[in-house]
């Protein structure tokens, strides 16, 4: 092979573009529908939606919450499948308007579940799954040594926040707004969903985040510098966005006392508390 | 971006040749060819017809949306002049280098352009960031901080972009002919008076487009900036950025947003049309 690859390489070169027999490259027109409507068949057998799997559009707060839950209902239900999306309410939201496949969608906070029946997204009524609270939070070590929410206000701060067009934005204002401090904190970086906060937070990019107290209940308590009571309190909303039986099943477990139990657990209040 | 402009090939066949040989196109090609036209296009008409004319004007002067086309302007324009700093002295080497490790250094520079923008950015912040291999230093030392600066932002747009400069002006280079390096060479001109005087003149088409595709680059970046510098209106939100929050509670600002995007591209793309296109 190699020592006469220098002298095979020109006539390679040109029989690739010579006449051929190939029936392939004789009709390339023919070939590529082909091959679309072999691409088109793959597309459509997968995506589908099988009638035991439920999809489900949750706000980005629930993200390691929701995987546990997910994993009991599938326990309790044998044969159904959770099939679990993350991220930001409202964009969640903007993309169940514009016909994502999504069965449930669960939202951060009351606005947004509201402008969802609003916009004729959901089936049936929503219900209160659980609360939240806003939290102030630092990286480990609390590198500025900052002790409660009046510190953010202090020397130059980095500070992360969500993106007001998301629930923990809003929350974020309505918390600080509470304390008389809106106009004092500048938040330097606004993300697009409290995830990305934590994240700033954990990786130490930030000085400070504000997120919620389920986010907070992951990380060590030393890092919670201070948490809302009523003011930014939100309650995340679920709602059928069709009227298949298993996204009904899922919306009454996520009601069911042990989904309840789950929820505080991670973090999040019970409904009655607020 | 393998098609570089070709500056230095004379012109050729008058254009009724080039009339004849595009009617005479197999049908199946034709066909194809509109279907890629469709696809490009659909979306710009959706664009267009979804806007709200009326209000354009009151949403584009929006102290938000002003702020974020002024980042846009800044951090694209410092990002083009830093990407042609760099990126011109590298095509050189690459270009007219001898070292062996040549090849492996041209696969790391174009690597931006091949990679997700996201990972980019992530690498970036693990790079630099407060508490990254050099940020950690340059925190401590120096008390700088990039991410969530506009000094950030810039940085992020000409990782991204340095690889349009770096490809453009290496292909003009290896486009040239080596007779006039090798004249001036003879003629007693030292290395750095052959690179500048001789080379760089004749490649300077090539600078301009590369800096171009440079630029139109760091306009749309996004990725990589909202990784590594964050989401900070008036500092790094640039309009990528503003148009993909405003598409959750405003979609009528992301329209007309986008439809003030498009209408700079296209005055762009008419203007550097000679830049771009191969000469006919």
């Amino acid at each position: 092979m190699n020592h006469s690859s220098s002298v095979d390489q020109p006539l390679a070169k040109s029989a690739l573009f010579a006449p051929t027999n190939n029936p392939l490259l004789r009709w390339p027109f023919a070939t590529l529908v082909l091959f679309l409507l072999g691409a088109l068949t793959v597309v459509a057998c997968s995506s589908g939606a099988s009638e035991d799997t439920v999809v489900v559009f949750a706000a980005a707060s629930l993200t390691d919450a929701f995987d546990e839950l997910a994993a009991d209902y599938e326990r309790t239900n044998p044969g159904e499948q959770v099939d679990l999306r993350f991220g930001g309410s409202s964009r969640l939201l903007s993309q169940l308007e514009d016909g994502a496949p999504a069965s449930v969608f669960v939202s951060a906070d009351e606005t947004t579940m509201d402008q969802a029946i609003a916009r004729g997204v959901t089936v049936g009524a929503a219900e209160p799954i659980a609360t939240n609270r806003v939290a102030v939070i630092v990286p480990e070590g609390n590198p500025r040594s900052l002790v409660d929410a009046a510190d953010l206000t202090g020397s130059p701060l980095i500070i992360a926040a969500c993106a007001v067009e998301v629930p923990c934005g809003r929350a974020a204002e309505a918390y600080l707004d509470d304390l008389d401090l809106l106009d004092e904190v500048t938040i330097t970086t606004r993300e697009p969903n409290v995830r990305a906060v934590v994240t700033r937070v954990t990786t130490g990019e930030v000085d400070a985040g504000l997120v919620y107290a389920s986010d907070a209940a992951q990380l060590d308590r030393n890092q919670t510098l201070a948490e809302g009571l009523d003011a930014g309190s939100v309650t995340l909303m679920a709602a059928t966005t069709n009227d298949s039986a298993i996204a009904r099943s899922f919306v009454d477990y996520l009601r069911s006392e042990d989904a309840r139990t789950l929820l505080v657990r991670w973090g999040f209040g019970e409904v009655g508390d607020l | 971006m393998t098609s570089s402009p070709q500056l230095a090939e004379p012109r050729s066949a008058p254009t009724s040749r080039h009339r004849r040989e595009v009617s005479s196109l197999p049908r199946s090609l034709q066909l194809v060819g509109a279907l890629g036209v469709a696809l490009v296009l659909l979306p710009v008409v959706a664009l267009l017809q979804r806007v709200s004319w009326g209000s354009l004007g009151t949403t584009l002067t929006d102290p938000t949306v002003v702020d974020a086309a002024r980042v846009s302007l800044i951090v694209s324009l410092a990002a083009t002049a830093l990407a042609t700093f760099m990126g011109v002295p590298l095509a050189f080497m690459l270009a007219r280098g001898t070292s062996r490790i040549l090849p492996l250094a041209r696969t790391i520079v174009l690597l931006p352009m091949v990679l997700p923008p996201v990972v980019g950015g992530t690498a970036l912040l693990f790079a630099l960031g407060r508490r990254g291999l050099v940020g950690q230093w340059l925190d401590q030392w120096f008390g700088i901080t990039l991410p969530f600066t506009t000094a950030g932002a810039i940085l992020a747009a000409t990782y991204v972009a340095l690889p349009f400069v770096v490809t453009t002006v290496e292909n003009g280079l290896h486009q040239l002919d080596p007779a006039e390096e090798e004249l001036a060479a003879t003629m007693g001109a030292n290395p750095r008076q052959v690179a500048l005087g001789v080379s760089l003149p004749l490649v300077r088409g090539s600078v301009l487009a590369g800096a171009a595709l440079a630029w139109t680059r760091a306009v749309g970046e996004f990725g990589a900036t909202i990784t590594f510098a964050g989401n900070s209106p008036g500092r790094t939100q640039t309009l990528p950025m503003a148009i993909w929050l405003a598409l959750e509670s405003q979609p009528e600002a992301a329209l007309a947003m986008s439809v003030g995007l498009l209408a700079v591209s296209v005055v762009l793309l008419a203007a550097l049309r000679n830049v771009w296109m191969p000469r006919r």
